[in-house]
Protein backbone atom coordinates (compact mmCIF):
# COMPACT_ATOMS: atom_id res chain seq x y z
CA UNK A 1 0.00 0.00 0.00
CA UNK A 2 2.54 1.90 0.96
CA UNK A 3 5.28 4.59 -1.01
CA UNK A 4 5.04 6.97 1.26
CA UNK A 5 7.00 6.39 4.93
CA UNK A 6 5.40 4.93 8.45
CA UNK A 7 5.81 8.48 10.78
CA UNK A 8 4.41 9.27 14.38
CA UNK A 9 4.47 11.78 16.50
CA UNK A 10 2.53 12.41 19.49
CA UNK A 11 2.82 16.07 21.53
CA UNK A 12 0.74 16.60 25.20
CA UNK A 13 1.05 20.21 26.14
CA UNK A 14 -1.36 22.48 28.45
CA UNK A 15 -4.22 20.01 27.60
CA UNK A 16 -3.56 19.46 24.10
CA UNK A 17 -3.18 15.98 22.36
CA UNK A 18 -1.66 16.21 18.99
CA UNK A 19 -1.07 12.63 17.47
CA UNK A 20 0.26 12.56 13.50
CA UNK A 21 0.92 9.10 12.00
CA UNK A 22 1.77 8.73 8.50
CA UNK A 23 3.37 11.13 5.98
CA UNK A 24 2.78 14.13 8.47
CA UNK A 25 3.76 17.27 6.47
CA UNK A 26 6.68 18.69 8.93
CA UNK A 27 6.57 22.01 7.64
CA UNK A 28 2.51 22.41 8.84
CA UNK A 29 3.91 20.90 12.05
CA UNK A 30 6.46 23.54 12.49
CA UNK A 31 3.72 26.07 11.89
CA UNK A 32 1.25 24.88 14.81
CA UNK A 33 4.32 24.70 17.16
CA UNK A 34 5.63 28.07 16.15
CA UNK A 35 1.59 29.55 16.38
CA UNK A 36 1.60 27.98 19.52
CA UNK A 37 1.28 30.01 22.54
CA UNK A 38 3.47 28.85 25.66
CA UNK A 39 0.59 28.66 28.07
CA UNK A 40 -2.84 28.02 28.43
CA UNK A 41 -5.19 28.96 27.06
CA UNK A 42 -4.45 27.20 23.94
CA UNK A 43 -5.90 27.43 20.34
CA UNK A 44 -6.72 23.79 19.96
CA UNK A 45 -6.80 22.11 16.54
CA UNK A 46 -8.92 19.84 15.48
CA UNK A 47 -9.38 16.87 13.71
CA UNK A 48 -13.05 15.14 13.53
CA UNK A 49 -11.34 12.29 16.34
CA UNK A 50 -7.76 12.75 17.27
CA UNK A 51 -7.05 10.11 18.85
CA UNK A 52 -8.74 7.25 16.35
CA UNK A 53 -6.62 4.29 16.33
CA UNK A 54 -5.04 4.14 12.99
CA UNK A 55 -5.66 1.04 11.78
CA UNK A 56 -3.06 -1.49 10.00
CA UNK A 57 -4.88 -1.69 6.43
CA UNK A 58 -5.77 1.52 4.83
CA UNK A 59 -9.44 0.23 4.33
CA UNK A 60 -11.50 -2.85 2.95
CA UNK A 61 -12.38 -5.60 4.99
CA UNK A 62 -10.92 -6.84 8.25
CA UNK A 63 -11.08 -8.43 11.36
CA UNK A 64 -13.42 -7.02 13.36
CA UNK A 65 -11.63 -4.61 16.33
CA UNK A 66 -14.80 -4.90 18.17
CA UNK A 67 -18.30 -4.45 17.84
CA UNK A 68 -18.80 -7.57 16.03
CA UNK A 69 -19.51 -11.10 17.11
CA UNK A 70 -18.27 -14.55 16.04
CA UNK A 71 -16.26 -14.49 12.52
CA UNK A 72 -17.83 -11.24 11.29
CA UNK A 73 -15.37 -8.94 9.75
CA UNK A 74 -15.63 -5.01 9.13
CA UNK A 75 -15.59 -3.28 5.53
CA UNK A 76 -13.75 -0.12 6.68
CA UNK A 77 -12.91 3.56 5.21
CA UNK A 78 -9.77 4.09 3.83
CA UNK A 79 -10.39 8.00 4.03
CA UNK A 80 -11.35 10.68 6.19
CA UNK A 81 -14.94 11.93 4.62
CA UNK A 82 -18.96 11.66 4.30
CA UNK A 83 -20.37 8.20 3.71
CA UNK A 84 -23.12 8.11 1.38
CA UNK A 85 -25.23 5.16 0.75
CA UNK A 86 -26.32 5.48 -2.60
CA UNK A 87 -24.45 6.86 -6.04
CA UNK A 88 -26.91 10.42 -5.53
CA UNK A 89 -29.58 11.06 -3.61
CA UNK A 90 -32.70 9.79 -5.36
CA UNK A 91 -30.94 6.45 -6.24
CA UNK A 92 -31.35 3.38 -4.42
CA UNK A 93 -28.26 2.33 -1.77
CA UNK A 94 -25.65 0.48 -2.96
CA UNK A 95 -26.15 -2.28 -0.99
CA UNK A 96 -28.28 -2.76 2.55
CA UNK A 97 -28.69 -5.32 4.77
CA UNK A 98 -29.11 -9.33 3.88
CA UNK A 99 -27.56 -8.22 0.54
CA UNK A 100 -24.48 -10.72 -0.11
CA UNK A 101 -21.17 -9.18 -1.55
CA UNK A 102 -18.05 -10.10 -3.10
CA UNK A 103 -15.07 -8.23 -3.52
CA UNK A 104 -15.73 -6.46 -6.36
CA UNK A 105 -18.93 -5.10 -4.98
CA UNK A 106 -19.51 -1.55 -4.21
CA UNK A 107 -20.70 -1.09 -0.99
CA UNK A 108 -20.59 3.19 -0.94
CA UNK A 109 -19.06 6.01 -1.26
CA UNK A 110 -16.86 8.22 1.10
CA UNK A 111 -16.49 11.63 0.06
CA UNK A 112 -13.66 14.49 0.49
CA UNK A 113 -12.94 17.50 -1.16
CA UNK A 114 -15.25 16.54 -3.95
CA UNK A 115 -13.33 13.30 -4.93
CA UNK A 116 -15.77 10.46 -4.19
CA UNK A 117 -14.28 7.27 -3.35
CA UNK A 118 -16.03 4.43 -4.24
CA UNK A 119 -15.29 1.85 -1.43
CA UNK A 120 -15.51 -2.18 -2.36
CA UNK A 121 -16.29 -4.96 -0.29
CA UNK A 122 -12.85 -6.58 -0.44
CA UNK A 123 -14.50 -9.96 1.50
CA UNK A 124 -17.28 -12.45 0.16
CA UNK A 125 -20.55 -12.65 2.37
CA UNK A 126 -24.16 -11.16 3.68
CA UNK A 127 -24.13 -7.47 4.83
CA UNK A 128 -25.32 -7.76 8.91
CA UNK A 129 -25.13 -3.98 9.68
CA UNK A 130 -24.52 -0.99 8.76
CA UNK A 131 -22.48 0.68 11.52
CA UNK A 132 -22.69 4.73 9.75
CA UNK A 133 -25.30 6.64 8.97
CA UNK A 134 -25.96 8.14 5.29
CA UNK A 135 -24.23 11.65 5.19
CA UNK A 136 -22.39 11.26 7.81
CA UNK A 137 -18.25 11.85 8.55
CA UNK A 138 -16.42 9.03 8.93
CA UNK A 139 -12.70 8.65 9.98
CA UNK A 140 -9.76 7.26 8.75
CA UNK A 141 -9.94 2.99 9.21
CA UNK A 142 -13.93 3.54 10.81
CA UNK A 143 -16.01 0.46 10.18
CA UNK A 144 -18.66 0.73 8.37
CA UNK A 145 -20.04 -2.11 7.17
CA UNK A 146 -20.46 -5.91 9.38
CA UNK A 147 -19.94 -8.88 6.74
CA UNK A 148 -20.83 -12.59 8.03
CA UNK A 149 -18.25 -14.53 5.67
CA UNK A 150 -19.42 -17.13 3.52
CA UNK B 1 -27.19 31.77 -34.32
CA UNK B 2 -24.94 28.51 -34.68
CA UNK B 3 -22.33 30.25 -37.04
CA UNK B 4 -20.30 31.00 -34.44
CA UNK B 5 -19.89 27.33 -33.07
CA UNK B 6 -16.42 26.00 -33.45
CA UNK B 7 -17.01 22.02 -33.27
CA UNK B 8 -15.24 19.82 -31.00
CA UNK B 9 -12.37 17.63 -32.73
CA UNK B 10 -10.84 15.24 -31.39
CA UNK B 11 -7.32 15.72 -34.00
CA UNK B 12 -7.52 19.24 -33.95
CA UNK B 13 -7.37 18.97 -29.75
CA UNK B 14 -4.27 16.31 -30.17
CA UNK B 15 -2.46 19.41 -32.69
CA UNK B 16 -3.19 22.11 -30.27
CA UNK B 17 -1.70 20.42 -27.73
CA UNK B 18 1.42 19.11 -29.35
CA UNK B 19 1.51 22.85 -30.57
CA UNK B 20 1.60 23.55 -26.75
CA UNK B 21 3.98 21.13 -25.74
CA UNK B 22 6.14 23.02 -28.13
CA UNK B 23 5.63 26.60 -27.10
CA UNK B 24 8.42 27.35 -24.70
CA UNK B 25 6.30 30.14 -23.52
CA UNK B 26 4.03 27.78 -21.77
CA UNK B 27 6.57 27.19 -18.89
CA UNK B 28 6.81 28.71 -16.38
CA UNK B 29 10.87 30.23 -16.18
CA UNK B 30 11.20 28.25 -13.04
CA UNK B 31 9.57 24.81 -13.53
CA UNK B 32 10.80 21.64 -15.97
CA UNK B 33 8.51 21.05 -18.79
CA UNK B 34 6.13 18.83 -17.02
CA UNK B 35 6.03 14.89 -18.44
CA UNK B 36 3.54 14.74 -21.46
CA UNK B 37 0.13 12.24 -20.10
CA UNK B 38 -0.41 9.78 -23.36
CA UNK B 39 -3.80 11.32 -23.73
CA UNK B 40 -6.25 9.29 -25.88
CA UNK B 41 -8.99 11.95 -26.80
CA UNK B 42 -12.20 10.76 -28.15
CA UNK B 43 -14.81 13.43 -28.62
CA UNK B 44 -18.74 12.66 -28.44
CA UNK B 45 -21.87 15.16 -29.45
CA UNK B 46 -23.53 13.33 -26.67
CA UNK B 47 -22.96 10.68 -24.15
CA UNK B 48 -24.95 10.14 -20.35
CA UNK B 49 -22.49 11.36 -18.38
CA UNK B 50 -18.37 11.73 -19.18
CA UNK B 51 -17.09 10.47 -16.31
CA UNK B 52 -19.49 7.23 -16.80
CA UNK B 53 -18.38 6.96 -20.28
CA UNK B 54 -14.72 7.35 -20.15
CA UNK B 55 -14.74 4.84 -17.69
CA UNK B 56 -16.63 2.35 -19.71
CA UNK B 57 -13.75 3.05 -22.47
CA UNK B 58 -10.56 2.91 -20.72
CA UNK B 59 -8.27 -0.31 -21.00
CA UNK B 60 -6.54 -1.15 -17.83
CA UNK B 61 -3.67 -0.63 -19.42
CA UNK B 62 -3.91 3.06 -20.30
CA UNK B 63 -2.35 5.73 -18.03
CA UNK B 64 -4.18 8.58 -19.17
CA UNK B 65 -7.98 9.11 -21.10
CA UNK B 66 -9.79 12.06 -22.01
CA UNK B 67 -13.38 12.01 -23.20
CA UNK B 68 -15.29 15.79 -24.46
CA UNK B 69 -18.90 15.40 -24.90
CA UNK B 70 -20.90 18.53 -26.75
CA UNK B 71 -23.95 17.41 -24.10
CA UNK B 72 -25.05 15.03 -21.29
CA UNK B 73 -27.91 13.54 -20.45
CA UNK B 74 -27.00 12.62 -17.26
CA UNK B 75 -24.28 15.13 -16.08
CA UNK B 76 -24.07 15.84 -12.55
CA UNK B 77 -21.92 18.20 -9.98
CA UNK B 78 -21.75 17.14 -6.40
CA UNK B 79 -24.23 14.88 -5.00
CA UNK B 80 -26.83 14.62 -8.19
CA UNK B 81 -26.51 19.12 -8.52
CA UNK B 82 -27.33 19.22 -12.50
CA UNK B 83 -24.35 21.24 -14.73
CA UNK B 84 -25.72 23.50 -16.93
CA UNK B 85 -24.29 23.35 -20.41
CA UNK B 86 -25.83 24.42 -23.48
CA UNK B 87 -24.52 22.63 -26.85
CA UNK B 88 -21.38 23.92 -28.17
CA UNK B 89 -20.60 26.43 -26.19
CA UNK B 90 -18.66 24.94 -23.21
CA UNK B 91 -16.39 22.30 -22.30
CA UNK B 92 -17.40 19.34 -20.76
CA UNK B 93 -14.81 16.68 -20.38
CA UNK B 94 -13.40 14.02 -18.05
CA UNK B 95 -10.06 12.81 -17.75
CA UNK B 96 -8.75 9.61 -16.80
CA UNK B 97 -5.55 9.07 -15.21
CA UNK B 98 -4.14 6.23 -12.96
CA UNK B 99 -2.09 7.75 -10.24
CA UNK B 100 -0.16 6.02 -7.39
CA UNK B 101 -1.50 7.41 -4.22
CA UNK B 102 -2.96 6.06 -1.34
CA UNK B 103 -6.52 6.57 -1.34
CA UNK B 104 -6.34 9.22 1.62
CA UNK B 105 -4.34 11.69 -0.89
CA UNK B 106 -6.39 11.82 -3.38
CA UNK B 107 -8.19 15.31 -2.12
CA UNK B 108 -4.82 16.91 -3.74
CA UNK B 109 -6.14 15.60 -7.21
CA UNK B 110 -9.32 17.38 -7.14
CA UNK B 111 -7.17 20.68 -5.70
CA UNK B 112 -4.59 20.20 -8.42
CA UNK B 113 -6.92 19.74 -11.23
CA UNK B 114 -8.31 23.38 -9.68
CA UNK B 115 -5.35 24.87 -9.57
CA UNK B 116 -4.92 23.30 -13.45
CA UNK B 117 -8.37 25.33 -14.74
CA UNK B 118 -7.52 28.17 -13.09
CA UNK B 119 -4.56 28.61 -15.12
CA UNK B 120 -5.82 28.02 -18.05
CA UNK B 121 -8.23 30.60 -17.49
CA UNK B 122 -5.66 32.78 -15.61
CA UNK B 123 -3.95 32.61 -19.17
CA UNK B 124 -7.05 33.02 -21.59
CA UNK B 125 -7.93 36.72 -20.07
CA UNK B 126 -4.20 37.01 -19.60
CA UNK B 127 -3.99 38.16 -15.92
CA UNK B 128 -3.93 36.58 -12.58
CA UNK B 129 -7.61 37.19 -11.17
CA UNK B 130 -9.10 33.94 -11.26
CA UNK B 131 -9.71 32.16 -7.66
CA UNK B 132 -10.39 29.04 -6.36
CA UNK B 133 -13.16 28.21 -4.11
CA UNK B 134 -12.51 25.68 -1.81
CA UNK B 135 -12.31 22.97 -2.88
CA UNK B 136 -11.75 23.47 -6.44
CA UNK B 137 -14.61 25.68 -7.57
CA UNK B 138 -12.76 28.12 -9.97
CA UNK B 139 -14.10 31.65 -9.80
CA UNK B 140 -13.87 34.89 -11.72
CA UNK B 141 -14.57 38.02 -10.07
CA UNK B 142 -16.98 36.33 -7.60
CA UNK B 143 -18.38 34.62 -10.61
CA UNK B 144 -18.16 30.77 -11.12
CA UNK B 145 -16.53 29.74 -14.45
CA UNK B 146 -15.41 26.22 -13.75
CA UNK B 147 -16.55 23.24 -11.82
CA UNK B 148 -14.51 19.80 -11.25
CA UNK B 149 -15.80 16.74 -9.54
CA UNK B 150 -13.10 13.25 -9.12
CA UNK B 151 -14.05 9.94 -8.67
CA UNK B 152 -12.45 6.73 -8.04
CA UNK B 153 -13.00 3.96 -9.08
CA UNK B 154 -10.61 0.71 -9.15
CA UNK B 155 -10.67 -1.88 -11.74
CA UNK B 156 -12.84 -5.02 -11.21
CA UNK B 157 -9.73 -7.44 -11.92
CA UNK B 158 -7.04 -5.40 -9.61
CA UNK B 159 -5.40 -5.37 -12.92
CA UNK B 160 -4.78 -1.64 -13.07
CA UNK B 161 -4.36 1.14 -10.32
CA UNK B 162 -7.23 2.53 -9.16
CA UNK B 163 -8.39 5.42 -11.80
CA UNK B 164 -8.85 9.03 -11.13
CA UNK B 165 -11.81 10.13 -13.13
CA UNK B 166 -11.60 14.01 -13.48
CA UNK B 167 -15.06 15.77 -14.03
CA UNK B 168 -14.34 19.01 -15.16
CA UNK B 169 -17.21 21.66 -17.03
CA UNK B 170 -15.36 25.12 -17.86
CA UNK B 171 -17.72 28.05 -19.20
CA UNK B 172 -15.94 29.16 -22.55
CA UNK B 173 -18.10 30.91 -24.46
CA UNK B 174 -21.30 30.97 -23.21
CA UNK B 175 -23.80 34.31 -22.74
CA UNK B 176 -25.44 35.72 -20.31
CA UNK B 177 -28.61 33.92 -21.71
CA UNK B 178 -26.86 30.56 -21.70
CA UNK B 179 -27.33 30.15 -17.76
CA UNK B 180 -30.57 29.41 -15.87
CA UNK B 181 -31.76 32.25 -13.87
CA UNK B 182 -31.83 30.00 -10.87
CA UNK B 183 -28.50 29.11 -10.51
CA UNK B 184 -27.19 28.78 -7.01
CA UNK B 185 -24.36 31.09 -7.24
CA UNK B 186 -23.41 33.10 -10.38
CA UNK B 187 -21.74 31.92 -13.01
CA UNK B 188 -19.92 33.47 -16.00
CA UNK B 189 -17.82 32.41 -19.25
CA UNK B 190 -14.01 32.94 -20.80
CA UNK B 191 -16.13 34.74 -23.47
CA UNK B 192 -18.36 37.25 -21.44
CA UNK B 193 -14.78 37.84 -19.31
CA UNK B 194 -12.96 38.37 -22.85
CA UNK B 195 -15.37 39.74 -25.17
CA UNK B 196 -14.51 37.49 -27.69
CA UNK B 197 -15.21 33.67 -29.05
CA UNK B 198 -12.82 30.88 -28.21
CA UNK B 199 -11.52 28.37 -30.25
CA UNK B 200 -12.68 24.96 -27.72
CA UNK B 201 -10.34 23.01 -29.25
CA UNK B 202 -7.35 25.29 -28.61
CA UNK B 203 -9.00 25.84 -24.83
CA UNK B 204 -9.57 22.34 -24.61
CA UNK B 205 -5.44 21.41 -25.35
CA UNK B 206 -4.71 24.42 -23.01
CA UNK B 207 -6.19 22.17 -20.23
CA UNK B 208 -5.11 18.95 -21.06
CA UNK B 209 -1.64 21.11 -21.03
CA UNK B 210 -2.07 22.34 -17.57
CA UNK B 211 -3.41 18.97 -16.05
CA UNK B 212 -0.01 17.53 -17.27
CA UNK B 213 1.75 20.26 -15.07
CA UNK B 214 -0.09 20.27 -12.10
CA UNK B 215 -0.97 16.41 -12.04
CA UNK B 216 2.54 15.68 -12.07
CA UNK B 217 3.19 17.65 -8.74
CA UNK B 218 1.20 15.84 -6.60
CA UNK B 219 3.63 14.25 -4.57
CA UNK B 220 4.72 17.78 -3.91
CA UNK B 221 1.36 18.93 -2.36
CA UNK B 222 2.68 21.69 -0.11
CA UNK B 223 4.12 23.71 -3.14
CA UNK B 224 0.31 23.02 -4.59
CA UNK B 225 -0.84 24.12 -1.47
CA UNK B 226 0.82 27.72 -1.59
CA UNK B 227 -0.24 28.28 -4.49
CA UNK B 228 -4.17 27.07 -3.91
CA UNK B 229 -3.62 30.03 -0.40
CA UNK B 230 -2.22 32.28 -2.77
CA UNK B 231 -5.57 32.49 -5.20
CA UNK B 232 -7.88 31.10 -3.16
CA UNK B 233 -11.68 33.02 -2.52
CA UNK B 234 -12.23 31.91 0.81
CA UNK B 235 -9.21 32.64 2.89
CA UNK B 236 -9.44 34.95 5.83
CA UNK B 237 -13.08 35.54 4.64
CA UNK B 238 -16.28 34.45 7.23
CA UNK B 239 -18.35 32.25 5.63
CA UNK B 240 -21.45 29.85 5.92
CA UNK B 241 -21.27 25.98 5.16
CA UNK B 242 -23.49 23.35 5.14
CA UNK B 243 -21.68 19.96 6.57
CA UNK B 244 -21.80 17.01 7.91
CA UNK B 245 -21.87 18.13 11.37
CA UNK B 246 -24.68 20.30 10.19
CA UNK B 247 -24.20 24.37 9.59
CA UNK B 248 -21.24 26.21 10.77
CA UNK B 249 -20.39 29.71 10.48
CA UNK B 250 -16.69 31.01 10.69
CA UNK B 251 -13.70 33.06 9.01
CA UNK B 252 -11.46 30.82 6.73
CA UNK B 253 -8.08 30.87 8.22
CA UNK B 254 -6.10 28.42 5.87
CA UNK B 255 -5.79 24.74 4.76
CA UNK B 256 -4.13 21.55 6.48
CA UNK B 257 -1.88 18.65 4.98
CA UNK B 258 -4.71 17.42 2.31
CA UNK B 259 -6.20 20.74 1.51
CA UNK B 260 -8.52 20.38 4.12
CA UNK B 261 -10.35 23.38 5.10
CA UNK B 262 -9.41 25.15 8.38
CA UNK B 263 -12.48 27.51 10.15
CA UNK B 264 -11.72 29.60 12.86
CA UNK B 265 -15.66 29.58 14.48
CA UNK B 266 -15.30 32.61 16.75
CA UNK B 267 -12.13 34.79 17.24
CA UNK B 268 -9.89 32.69 19.62
CA UNK B 269 -11.37 29.58 19.51
CA UNK B 270 -11.42 26.15 18.09
CA UNK B 271 -10.38 25.02 14.68
CA UNK B 272 -11.98 23.41 13.13
CA UNK B 273 -10.97 21.02 10.13
CA UNK B 274 -13.83 20.96 6.97
CA UNK B 275 -13.73 17.82 4.87
CA UNK B 276 -16.76 18.35 2.74
CA UNK B 277 -19.55 21.07 2.94
CA UNK B 278 -22.03 22.48 0.51
CA UNK B 279 -23.13 25.85 -0.15
CA UNK B 280 -19.98 27.49 1.17
CA UNK B 281 -21.35 31.29 1.42
CA UNK B 282 -19.51 34.08 1.34
CA UNK B 283 -20.68 36.72 4.40
CA UNK B 284 -20.35 40.52 2.98
CA UNK B 285 -18.54 42.33 5.64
Amino acid sequence: MNKNELSYFHLERDGITLELKKNFDTDTLKEFLAAMPQSAPAPAMYAPQPQAAAPAAGGGASAPASGASGNEVEITSPMVGTFYRSPSPDEPPFTDVGATVTDDTTVCVVEAMKVFNEIKAETRGTIVKVLVENGSPVQYGEPLFLVKPD
Amino acid sequence: MMEDISWLSARDIQRHLTRRREEIHSYRAEEAPPAPLPWKVDVLEVTDSTNDEVWRRATPAETARVLFAERQTAGRGRRGDAWHSPVGENLLLSALIRPELEPRYWPRISQAAGLAVRQVVDDALEQTGSQLKWPNDVYFDGRKIAGILVERRESPDGMANAAAIIGIGLNVNAQKESFPQDLAFPATSLRLESGRNWDRNEVAARLLFSLERYLGRLDRFSELREEILGCSYLLNREVTAETPRGSLRGRVTGLAENGELLLETAPGAETIMLYSADRIRVIEE
